[in-house]
């Protein structure tokens, strides 16, 4: 009876299942954090490309290597495939966004009179007026505060650089991603077979 | 067009933690279907290698923006809840301001990254090697009854020790009824 009357009170709470018991204890991030986040809010395709191929050429090799649903030979054919994949996958994915955002930023970049690119501490500097105009309806649209249009301003290089090497990359996938790999593939099985042999050798020496 | 244009450049620039969500799906689809490509061109590929690593490419693809999809999204919702909720501040800023908005734009974007490498570095690989040596298993099943070369070096199909292959009938009539059994 008890229970039925605790089921009905769930149910009656517009059909949802009540997760009430499971209350976080709130957290307040300090300086250090907020210093972290603000940079992080500011992450290209390039680092988050560069965050997945460390973590994919580290994790899966090591997942496909213990993989004990294949024989032996396609695990180490699976495993090698991946660690090639990640580090051709991750070079061309920031070659291209690089070089994408870099032709996006001089695009935008600040012209003295003479049209010569204005440089700050060796960095190029952003034209955000240039940008504002150039994007002037669609910024219109969002209704932002000062500070965090500048902001979305500084980021739109970055955006129009990496749907550009979308694009570019349908071409790099084929020319340059799947034979690289295949290559790289190649280097480190031969790299593997001689490491193996020179062990096998070296231990075979021991023994007699 | 133009306006199009104007509106997704302005929307991402503003909400980055979106745009690397949606352009990482949009780069794994290219990525996939080019590696697919590139095994099924290569001739240095075993054939039979080939059977496991194919279905293993399209699976990987699908499984990463699928579960991309599926842990990044709620993740980066989640984020929000508990940033709006008060669950998680910021010490001595006030909501609602352009610094607060920074901070959770940063959270946003550090969800979207954990999603992107939990899914893509150790579910997809878990799933995508289930699902491809299944497809190999299959494939090895359809081989089975087939059994034509009997030769006295040869062990037959029907035993359990040829490859764990368990024993099938229709193996067992296909051995007996080979015309080059000699006993």
């Amino acid at each position: 009876m008890v229970r039925r009357s605790m089921i009905t009170r769930v149910q009656s709470n517009n059909n949802k299942v009540n997760f009430g018991a499971l209350k976080l204890k709130p957290i307040e991030l300090g300086k250090n954090a907020q210093t972290a986040l603000g940079k992080i809010n500011d992450f290209s395709s390039i680092h988050q490309r560069l965050a997945i191929g460390t973590f994919g050429l580290v994790i899966q090799p090591m997942i496909d290597i213990h993989n004990k649903e294949v024989d032996e030979e396609t695990r180490k054919t699976s495993a090698v495939r991946s660690a090639a994949k990640a580090i051709i996958g991750t070079a061309t994915g920031i070659v291209v966004r690089g070089a994408c955002m870099k032709a996006s930023e001089l695009k935008f970049a600040k012209r003295d009179a003479l049209g010569k690119i204005v440089k700050e501490n060796g960095k190029l500097v952003l034209d955000e007026q240039k940008i504002k105009n150039t994007f002037k309806e669609g910024f219109e649209h969002l209704n932002l505060d000062e500070k965090t249009l500048s902001d979305s301003v500084k980021r739109v290089p970055s955006v129009i650089g990496t749907i550009a090497a979308l694009g570019v990359m349908i071409i790099t996938n084929f020319v340059v991603d799947a034979p690289l790999t295949n290559i790289t593939m190649e280097k480190i099985n031969k790299f593997m077979e001689e490491h193996f042999a020179r062990k096998k050798q070296s231990k075979g020496g021991a023994n007699e | 067009m133009n306006n199009f244009i104007q509106k997704t450049v302005a929307k991402y620039a503003n909400d980055n933690a979106k745009f690397l969500f949606i352009t990482a799906a949009a780069g794994w689809f290219l990525a996939s279907a080019a590696q697919t490509f590139g095994i099924v061109v290569n001739n240095k590929i075993d054939k039979d290698e080939k059977k496991f690593l194919v279905p293993q490419e399209i699976c990987d693809g699908a499984a990463n923006i699928g579960l991309y999809a599926l842990v990044t999204a709620p993740l980066i919702k989640t984020t929000d809840k508990l940033v709006e909720s008060g669950k998680i501040s910021f010490k001595n800023i006030q909501k609602n301001t352009p610094e607060f908005d920074k901070l959770r734009g940063g959270a946003r974007v550090l969800a979207s990254l954990a999603g992107a490498v939990l899914s893509s570095s150790i579910l997809t690989p878990l799933i995508r090697n289930k699902i491809g040596s299944m497809a190999k298993g299959e494939d090895i099943k359809q081989k089975t009854p087939i059994y034509n070369n009997y030769t006295p070096y040869y062990q037959p199909f029907f035993q359990k020790s040829y490859n764990k292959i368990p024993t099938r009938m229709n193996s067992y009539l296909a051995f007996t009824k080979n015309s080059n059994m000699k006993i």
